[in-house]
């Protein structure tokens, strides 16, 4: 019953008994050299174990890869990854989350990009075109090779978030982000609302963080800048926020599987978890309107709420004990 | 007949004329050796037998000049311009020269304007000395208009090609670059001067001038073999004594403007200097009477206001600097200089709006003055900057860094106070501005006007300027006490009303630094006891020269040293008292050396003979382990076997040889006796850190525990050896330990996040919660990714220590980035609890 609780205190949203699915997709590229195939095979298997952990069903977490090391990845070639997408498209149900990871190098082409895959690359465009068949679904789309920027412009669409590792083609260095974006779901520190789960807004920051640090550190100028775009307008946005014009869907996104009406819920928790809920949202609207209150009326009246969240979740954790 | 009369008559002229040209000649030398009365007396006889020769009317005046005849001056130039006309260009200028003397300033202008108009009529069919009197003219008029002196430049310049055997013309140049602040091409243009003629006694001098604009100890050697070509060489004389007024040598520096009186006793520039010697020396009566003395010869003569004023500067007496500057620009609006050292003590008293319209003012009427114009530009940038009243003191801080740096500089600064308030039984006015600059270009632009001082911190009395931490590289510097020894200096500056020799202050500084906190002040390296061995070391009674004209590259930082040990001595063999009264007998004396044996009882030689024993019992055994160090290690490369075993770097070299080599078990014997042999030592290539590393590779925590103890205990510089100990006093569960090893660290460098939260963990363990709030705030003002843990922690810290209301308020901020933060609920409801209970939160 407590990891039940924990569970739903961790989610914004009561789901419906049949509740959406997750489904990843990690592509995980030509490396080129050892060290580039064992790093992009160890935050392969990260990610997929984090994915795991985030109760993402078995089956529906999908690895390709250019040298699998396991039995269950599939060979990442262009046919395979376009195969793969239709067949997730065809198994997930409208409402479904996909997360599509691309781990590998990059480069400029033409006016855009590619991702590199063993035998022909992917574009952009060739991508987009595979990923609009998965209709309205919410995408989260995670590329975190270099010269990878031109995916945002072609992959921006409605309810979905794309990261990118790099502002533009021209970035071509090998990118620390999707090392440090891993990072996020299996280290600590990522987490800043402290709500024990990962959105994607906070695996972004995180990891563009850990970058800005690492080439601080030691001393080098910043020749990498992620981008992530929620809004579908298609310009990414290198600092998103809550509040900004990218980062508010990808705020709400976490890679945790939502409980299903199987783990069985009972109506109190429902109904708790509910007002848990409504009061969340009040805060969150709340705090859209700082710059219109008075600093003692806004704190005042954000303390109450905060307040009576606290009493909640304890009394949630205390009821579930 | 009419033919032959004329043929007579020519030849008649013709020996005369070839006679005054070598007797010219001889005239010219007997003035560059400095006889100038035997020339003045084969000139005048010259005269007699050819009246109104031009050239030698010039010479006869020039010489007159030079030594102060300004009426019979004026009346060899007259002649000469009559017998000339319009060509007479050089006697115009040297005539406007007389009038200046006398401060007949629109005459002079006048004459310029004068030379100007035929050079302007007759453009390229001027001789070389034409164009060069042009050139001088065109330079004096350039006070009013700035842009005349490019012109003057390219019109010496014109000169030099016409005849680059010109020497006067090089030198005018070379002094033109030199007041134009151009010091590189003045230099070059000097030196081009001398490979034509390397005894020429002005050129000497300009190369003399340059070397002084560089603070470089050659502007002596230069002054001095100018002098030893024309012992009367009066602006040589003049120089000479303001070298040695910057060592604070008055009775030599007295000599030698006496001796250029003895020449020209109408010499302004002599008698200005001697006016800052009067002055220097609280003779009232003395310096009124020089003063009248050169009002009368000349009453708009503004330099020797500002003479007076940067010599104050210069041995910084800051408000009688500026109260000098403020009269020279009143006697002249045009002297832009007295502008520019008017607004610059200004600004080291504290004055900035002031300072600043009178920088903008210099700047206006000089724009090549790069110290003013980096000043100007330093203002503006202080709009990036925020200015916080508290306990006494303005800190002033970028505000970038205001928010991490704000509490601990307010901190130390109060401590500093306090401390030296009850320790020198004196309290200096309030508030103390004490300024922080994140950039070290900026700091140097505010320190001396340059970027590229190689200065930590600066004190003008009432006003502190100093590196911020992030102005350097990290472990280069600390800044906690760099800021005690700024503070320090406060307090002897105000006391002595700026009277303290410099030696003084900075031993003084030097050694409260060392008693402030282990590690700090400086310590004895092998380079400071092989000065000593090597007798470079400068005896007490001549410290001062070591930091003004250092001798070798080292010397600056060994006088630094050295002095502190002075105190040290003095301390221990009299009594803090002593230093206390010496330093207040600095106020009203015309001596400090004086002041100084006066107060210890001593002579100067008994001084230096006692502070030399004290060296030696202090460093006996060090100083025997490194003698004869050539000999020691002549041979190449001890190794273990030939290692001596009394040598320290024999031993050294051969630990840190075998360490390197990861021979760890034969290296720690070498590695010990080092140490054994130089114990004072604690620097990153030392026994300590060396062995520190041996023992941490070997897993022996305590023995490296104890090197890094003792290192830091002597150096508490070495950032990583702060680190270090920390985490093994951690892990050996001495909380109070690591703490003060991460606090020690953070005076170091206060920019890494990670030392701040894990001195945070170290105080909380002692409950020391007032520190561990300052902590988490310190690690908010670093901007961490974990925003909403900062300001819980902080909440909790806040909580623990009584403060309930600022307990809140973070627990808000944290919950307002994290609403589902639980802990901070738990706090927040914790707090809520207390507060209807009216009790603490647990």
């Amino acid at each position: 019953m407590n990891r039940l609780i924990l569970a739903c205190l961790a989610f914004l949203v009561v789901q419906p008994a049949a509740a959406l699915q997750h489904h990843l997709l990690v592509v995980s590229g030509i490396g080129g050299t050892d060290d580039y195939r064992q790093q992009f095979a160890l935050q392969s298997q990260q990610l997929k174990q984090a994915a795991l952990d985030a109760g993402i069903p078995r089956d529906n977490i999908v690895m390709l890869a250019d040298q699998a090391d396991e039995s269950d990845y599939r060979p990442a070639d262009k046919q395979t990854l376009l195969r793969t997408i239709r067949e997730i498209g065809a198994r997930a149900a409208p409402e479904d989350r996909v997360f599509v990871i691309l781990i590998g190098h990059g480069n400029e082409r033409g006016d855009g990009a590619v991702f590199n895959l063993p035998g022909p690359d992917i574009s952009a465009d060739e991508l987009g075109a595979a990923l609009d068949q998965l209709g309205e679904r919410q995408l989260v789309i995670v590329n975190t090779a270099s010269s990878s920027g031109p995916f945002v412009g072609r992959l921006s669409g409605s309810n979905r978030v794309v990261m990118t590792a790099t502002a533009s083609a021209q970035e071509f260095q090998a990118p620390l982000f999707g090392g440090f974006f891993v990072s996020a779901f299996v280290t600590a520190g990522a987490d800043r609302d402290k709500d024990e789960r990962i959105s994607m807004l906070e695996a972004f920051d995180f990891a563009r963080s850990e970058v800005r640090r690492s080439y601080d550190s030691s001393k080098r100028l910043l020749t990498e800048h992620a981008l992530l775009d929620d809004n579908g307008d298609g310009e990414g946005s290198q600092q998103p926020g809550e509040y900004q014009a990218d980062g508010a869907l990808a705020n709400r996104v976490y890679l945790q599987q939502p409980p299903s009406a199987a783990s069985g819920a009972p109506p109190w928790l429902v109904a708790m978890l509910q007002r848990k809920q409504a009061l969340e949202q009040s805060i969150y609207e709340l705090k859209r309107q700082r710059e219109s209150l008075q600093r003692r009326d806004y704190y005042d009246r954000l303390e109450n709420l905060l307040v009576e969240l606290a009493l909640l979740t304890r009394q949630i954790r205390a009821e579930g004990s | 007949m009419r033919s032959l009369l004329l043929l007579a008559l020519l030849l008649c002229a013709m020996p005369l004329s070839a006679a005054t040209d070598a007797q010219i000649e001889r005239i010219e030398a007997l003035r560059l050796s400095g006889d100038y009365r035997a020339a003045l007396e084969l000139g005048r006889a010259e005269l007699a037998a050819a009246a109104d020769e031009p050239g030698l009317l010039q010479l006869v005046g020039e010489i007159e000049l030079e030594t102060g005849d300004l009426d019979a001056a004026e009346l060899s130039f007259r002649r000469a311009i009559e017998t000339t006309g319009d060509a007479a260009l050089r006697s115009r200028l040297t005539l406007s020269q007389v009038h200046l003397q006398r401060g007949e300033t629109r005459a002079a202008e006048d004459l310029w304007r004068q030379i100007r108009e035929v050079y302007r009529a007759r453009g390229g069919g001027l001789s070389a000395q034409e164009l060069q009197a042009v050139a001088d003219a065109t330079r004096y008029l350039g006070k009013s208009d700035p842009q005349l002196f490019k012109q003057a430049v390219r019109i010496f310049d014109e000169a030099l090609r016409r005849d680059p055997g010109n020497l006067e013309a090089g030198i005018a140049l070379g002094e033109l670059l030199l007041e134009k602040y151009n010091n590189e091409e003045a230099l070059q243009t000097f030196r081009q001067v001398l490979s034509r003629d390397e005894r020429d006694p002005r050129a000497l001098l300009g190369l003399a001038r340059s070397q002084h604009f560089d603070y470089s100890s050659e502007a002596v050697t230069s002054t001095l073999k100018a002098l030893s070509i024309n012992p009367n060489l009066v602006p040589a004389r003049v120089l000479l004594a303001r070298l040695f007024l910057e060592l604070e040598q008055y009775a030599d520096a007295r000599r030698e403007v006496e001796l250029a009186l003895q020449v020209n006793p109408r010499s302004l520039e002599a008698l200005a200097v001697l006016a800052v010697i009067h002055r220097l020396q609280h003779d009232r009566q003395g310096f009124e009477t020089v003063e009248a003395r050169v009002l009368e010869l000349n009453p708009g003569y503004a330099e020797l206001y500002t003479l007076l004023a940067e010599m104050a500067g210069q041995n910084r007496l800051y408000r009688e600097a500026a109260e000098f500057a403020g009269q020279a620009v009143l006697l002249d609006p045009q002297m832009w200089q007295g502008y520019g050292l008017l607004g610059m003590n200004q600004l080291r008293l504290g004055r900035m709006q002031a300072g600043r319209e009178n920088l903008q003012r210099s700047f206006a009427g000089d724009p090549y003055n790069v110290w003013i114009g980096n000043t100007l530009r330093l203002l503006d940038s202080l709009d990036d900057y925020v200015e916080i009243d508290q306990g006494g003191f303005r800190v002033v801080m970028h505000n970038d860094e205001n928010a991490l740096l704000e509490e601990y500089i307010h901190d130390l600064a109060q401590q500093a106070y306090r401390f030296f308030a009850a320790r020198y039984r004196y309290q200096p006015q309030q508030p103390i501005r004490v300024e922080l600059y994140p950039d070290h270009a900026d700091f140097s632009v505010r320190s001396v006007g340059l970027a590229g001082v190689g200065l930590l911190g600066v004190a003008f009395g009432p006003v502190v300027a100093m590196d911020s931490p992030a102005a350097r590289e990290r472990g280069s510097f600390n800044w906690g006490s760099t800021l005690w020894h700024e503070l320090a200096h406060v307090f002897h500056l105000q006391m002595t009303d700026n009277r303290v020799p410099r030696w003084f202050s900075e031993g003084l500084a030097v050694y409260e630094e060392r008693l402030a906190r282990p590690g700090w002040g400086g310590d004895v390296d092998p380079g400071f006891l092989l000065a000593y061995l090597e007798g470079r070391l400068l005896p007490v009674s001549l410290l001062n020269n070591g930091f003004v004209r250092p001798s070798y590259p080292e010397q600056v930082i060994h006088s630094y040293f050295q002095a502190s040990l002075v105190f040290e001595f003095i301390e221990e063999r009299w009594g803090f008292d002593t230093i206390r009264e010496i330093l207040v007998s600095f106020r009203d004396s015309d001596s400090p050396q004086t002041a100084l044996l006066d107060g210890l009882q001593l002579d100067s030689d008994a001084l230096d003979a006692e502070f030399d024993a004290y060296l030696q019992k202090k460093y006996a055994v060090a100083l025997l382990s490194l003698s004869d160090r050539d000999k020691a290690n002549g041979r190449v490369g001890p190794t273990p076997d030939t290692a001596l075993p009394d040598k320290y770097f024999d031993q050294l070299k051969v630990g840190t040889r075998l360490l390197e080599q990861g021979d760890l078990e034969l290296a720690e014997p070498f590695l010990i006796r080092a140490q054994q042999l130089f114990p004072e030592y604690a620097g990153a290539d030392s026994s300590y850190w060396l062995l520190a590393t041996l023992y941490l590779k070997q897993q022996r925590q305590a023995e490296a525990e104890a090197q890094l103890a003792g290192m830091t205990a002597i150096n508490a510089e070495h950032y990583e050896a702060q680190l270090q100990l920390a985490r093994l006093r951690a892990e050996r569960g001495d909380h109070a330990g690591a703490a003060a090893a991460l606090e020690a660290a953070i005076f170091i460098y206060p920019y890494d996040i990670d030392v701040h939260r894990n001195l945070a963990e170290q105080l909380a363990r002692g409950e020391r919660w007032q520190r561990v709030a300052r902590e988490w705030r310190a690690v908010l003002a670093l901007n961490p990714v974990d925003r909403a843990e900062a300001h819980y922690r902080l909440a909790e810290a806040y909580a623990r220590a009584g403060n309930r209301s600022s307990a809140r308020e973070q627990i808000l901020y944290a919950l307002e980035i994290a609403p589902n933060y639980y802990q901070a609920q738990e706090l927040l409801l914790a707090l809520r609890g207390a507060a209807a209970a009216g009790t603490e939160v647990q």
